[in-house]
């Protein structure tokens, strides 16, 4: 026990002082604190003393428009599928994770295994109590006040209730997923069933919406049905109290809710105790899934890397034709090799690229059926690339980990970073292009011209991102360091929201002014060159510099 | 004996990956457990150890029942693994403090690791964190974790791999003198020259089976080999898989 506490305390401080000692590190969380920590506390102040101004408001005219059983529903189905997801995944192996240095220096040693457990389970349970108090302390109190209703106590009861939800939903999933995953063979046939009940239990409510959407065509009231007709809601009781402790101050009905969240929080108690009477040693499962995570992690923790663990894991596959006719010189023969190696393991990606955007704009030509909504519907997919563009920083990071390559190639930095950029700009060039043809097939409300100032921003929009992100990606190499990795990611958020601003200016502008395509497009190709051509210079400077292995 | 392997095997999920082994280890004894690549070697430490749980067969330490005495058992073994991922925000002191604790045996940790740092010429990167230490270093932090404690089995899986010529030294002295100290030691490896000089008894392990044991002598007589035979002349006989899948079997004594 004190050995545990020992270890987990010095690997807090340390990695405290680990980002103390270096400017590098140091800045961005003190830059990240600023932006965060104030708009934390105004939440935080509206929560403990109510909100003034809207104060007079009562709850009836705040809700007026809004449907209570629609809102609760609502609530209901997204912790439904959150709990819904957990239990579905207790069933397969490797829930019960631990790393590969608790494997080496915890699991031989004396400690005892509910000790170990018991570790485990506290540290997922405050990182619950810590999500959901970002929730229901700082984000939603507000509109509990904006309600006309109690904000203090409230807040606490939602926060108490979904942290209990979650608890419980954690201890059923882990106690299932070690019974099964452990015992003789039969339990594991009692998981397939389980299995199954869950997906014709979700089925079941889908399509019960779907029949009422068919019937009424109101997608809200569809919602509402399918929830309360499926046997959803009782068999997820403890997830309907939940709704009820959140959905309570929004409309009034706030009696009870000390019983529900006492309830909540009995069964996770309850749960706790049943899952720490196993008797199984769980520690196998996390052999495999770790020894592979920590070859992952040798990699650069990547995409990339994962692909190919799981290439290697298909046997007999045969790679022997390459997809792509090879071409180019210097930096530029990086582009064929990214093809290359992109098409052959990637192919669920590329399979995904190919679909979602159809089914997408398919399920918006058929569902949303308000004129508004599919004539805007093309900027959507702006907001998709720029989504993907910011997902290529670590596909980016992976391929300038194989430093001994690309260094050793005999063209400038600039050549190389835009050769990377390009080929991971390919990937969004080819998503957008299958985006416009499948607004353009399955939204017939879908206006043109907005649909071409979309497709050209999103291009160019695209590359920019993309360009921009090679930036931090090599200003923060080291992916053995948690926090070089999350660094950059803020500071990629940063960069990317700074970077699409010309491009959403001049889309704005010129949009209200039906101005020809062709002007539109040739200002955001000249806009996004020069800021593409900015981002590429230095990150080539940044490249030539540029050592993977030291800090 | 001080470690007692009774028929044991092991699945994972449907891979056969130790079948029916028995192996001793007697007090003050170094057995060698020699083995190509996938024979076993590593799942057999991981038994013994309770990170894996055997399918069947019975595991002893000093008469105790890995089963039902998993704590007490533990305490007398210590084991290094194969390629350790040691803690990587922790500072070298610090893990090691973290292994006395773990084993309760820091009364006696202010004099062992001051001794152990210096042995492994880890000394002056005490207090830095694991995450600035090579792959080396890293191995032979393990080592010394696994001597923080005064153990009665030790259990080293390919432990020579990676460390200095000065390290490599280190640790065969302390292997020898546990062995002088009572100790019982078991050593996965391939490192043959090393296994010759070092072990008492050596076991030959492939596919998960166990296909011969004994000393330099008996291991040449089972080969049918001449006494020049090495034991790497020995090792390529027994274990060249001729007759493809139908397995050697275990000797019969
Ligand atoms: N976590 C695991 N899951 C599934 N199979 C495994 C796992 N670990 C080892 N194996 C399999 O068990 C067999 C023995 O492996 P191992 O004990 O590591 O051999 P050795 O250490 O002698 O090289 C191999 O066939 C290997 O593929
Ligand atoms: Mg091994």
């Amino acid at each position: 026990m004190r050995a545990l506490a020992y270890l987990q305390l010095r690997l807090f401080v340390n990695s405290i002082k680990h980002i103390a000692r270096s400017p590098k590190r140091l800045i961005p969380a003190i830059l990240l604190a600023v932006f965060v920590l104030p708009s934390l506390l105004m939440n935080l102040a509206i929560a403990v003393m109510g909100v003034p101004r809207y104060g007079s408001y009562g709850h009836k005219e705040y809700l007026e428009g809004l449907q209570a059983e629609a809102l609760w529903s609502g609530v209901f189905a997204l912790l439904a599928l959150v709990v819904v997801y957990t239990l579905y995944n207790a069933l397969s192996e490797g829930l019960l994770i631990f790393s590969a240095s608790h494997i080496d220096f915890v699991f031989p040693s004396p400690v005892n295994r509910r000790v170990v457990l018991i570790f485990k389970l506290l540290g997922d349970y405050s990182k619950y109590a810590m999500y959901a108090g970002f929730v229901f302390l700082f984000v939603i109190p507000p509109f509990f006040g904006m309600a006309g209703g109690p904000v203090f106590p409230a807040a606490l009861y939602c926060w108490l209730g979904t942290v209990f939800l979650l608890i419980l939903a954690t201890n059923v999933s882990h106690t299932l997923n070690i019974a099964t995953t452990y015992t003789a063979s039969r339990f594991s046939a009692a998981g397939a069933v389980v299995r199954t009940a869950i997906l014709a239990l979700v089925a079941a409510t889908v399509l019960a919406g779907i029949y009422h959407y068919r019937q009424s065509g109101d997608a809200l009231a569809s919602l509402v049905a399918s929830v309360y007709a499926g046997a959803a809601r009782v068999i997820l009781a403890p997830v309907s109290w939940c709704a009820n402790l959140i959905v309570g101050p929004l409309t009034g009905q706030t009696a009870g809710a000390v019983l529900l969240v006492a309830a909540l929080g009995l069964l996770a108690i309850a749960s706790a105790l049943v899952l720490l009477a196993r008797p199984e040693n769980f520690y196998e499962p996390s052999l495999g899934i770790s020894g592979r995570m920590a070859r992952l992690k040798a990699a650069g923790g990547n995409l990339a890397a994962l692909r190919i663990e799981a290439m290697k894991r298909r046997r007999n596959a045969s790679y022997s034709r390459s997809p792509v006719p090879p071409f180019g010189r210097g930096a530029s023969a990086l582009i064929w090799k990214n093809l290359v190696t992109r098409t052959r393991a990637s192919r669920s990606t590329l399979a995904i690229l190919f679909l979602l955007p159809p089914l997408l704009a398919a399920a918006v030509g058929y569902f949303a059926r308000e004129p508004e909504i599919q004539r805007f519907s093309p900027f959507a997919m702006v907001y998709v690339v720029w989504i993907v563009s910011s997902a290529s920083q670590q596909e980016l990071r992976s391929e300038f980990r194989q430093v001994d390559i690309i260094k050793a190639i005999p063209a400038s930095g600039f050549s190389v970073v835009a050769a990377q950029v390009f080929s991971q700009w390919l990937l969004v060039a080819v998503l957008t292009i299958v985006g416009a043809l499948s607004v353009l097939v399955f939204i017939p409300g879908a206006d043109h011209y907005f649909l071409g100032i979309a497709t050209l921003g999103s291009l160019t929009i695209g590359f920019v991102c993309i360009a921009a992100s090679s930036v931090p990606v090599l200003l923060y190499p080291d992916a053995r360091d948690k926090w070089q990795l999350l660094i950059p990611t803020w500071i990629t958020m940063i960069v990317l929201a700074l970077v699409i601003g010309p491009s959403a200016v001049i889309c704005a502008v010129l949009a209200v002014f039906r101005v020809n395509l062709a002007i539109i497009a040739l200002s955001l190709i000249a806009i996004n060159t020069a800021l593409s051509w900015g981002a590429l210079a230095i990150s080539g400077r940044l490249f030539e510099r540029f050592d993977p292995t030291a800090d | 004996m001080a470690l007692d392997i009774q028929n044991l095997t092991k699945y994972y999920k449907t891979t056969l990956a130790v079948d029916e082994v028995s192996i001793s280890v007697a007090d003050g004894e170094i057995v060698g457990l020699l083995g190509p690549n996938g024979a076993g070697k590593t799942t057999i430490m991981r038994c013994v150890t309770g990170i894996v749980q055997a399918t069947h067969g019975e595991i002893l330490v000093d008469g105790l029942s890995l089963r039902k005495r998993e704590q007490d058992v533990k305490r007398r073994l210590a084991f290094v693994p194969e390629v350790p991922n040691p803690y990587e925000m922790l500072t070298v002191v610090e893990h090691l403090r973290f292994a006395a604790m773990a084993y309760d045996t820091e009364p006696i940790f202010d004099s062992r690791h001051e001794e152990l740092l210096r042995r492994f010429e880890l000394h002056d990167r005490r207090n830095d964190l694991v995450l600035s230490l090579s792959k080396g270093m890293k191995q032979k932090l393990a080592i010394i974790c696994a001597f923080m404690h005064d153990a009665k089995v030790l259990l080293f899986d390919e432990p020579l791999i990676g460390i200095d010529p000065k390290g490599v030294r280190e640790l065969k002295d302390m292997i020898v003198e546990a062995r002088a100290n009572g100790c019982a030691i078991l050593i996965g490896t391939h490192m043959l020259d090393t296994a010759e000089r070092l072990c008492d008894r050596i076991v030959i392990l492939r596919q998960g089976r166990k296909i011969a044991e004994g000393d330099l002598d008996d291991l040449q007589e089972r080969a049918k080999m001449g006494e020049d035979a090495t034991l790497e002349d020995v090792f390529l006989t027994l274990t060249e898989v001729d007759t493809a899948d139908e397995g050697p079997g275990v000797p019969s004594a």
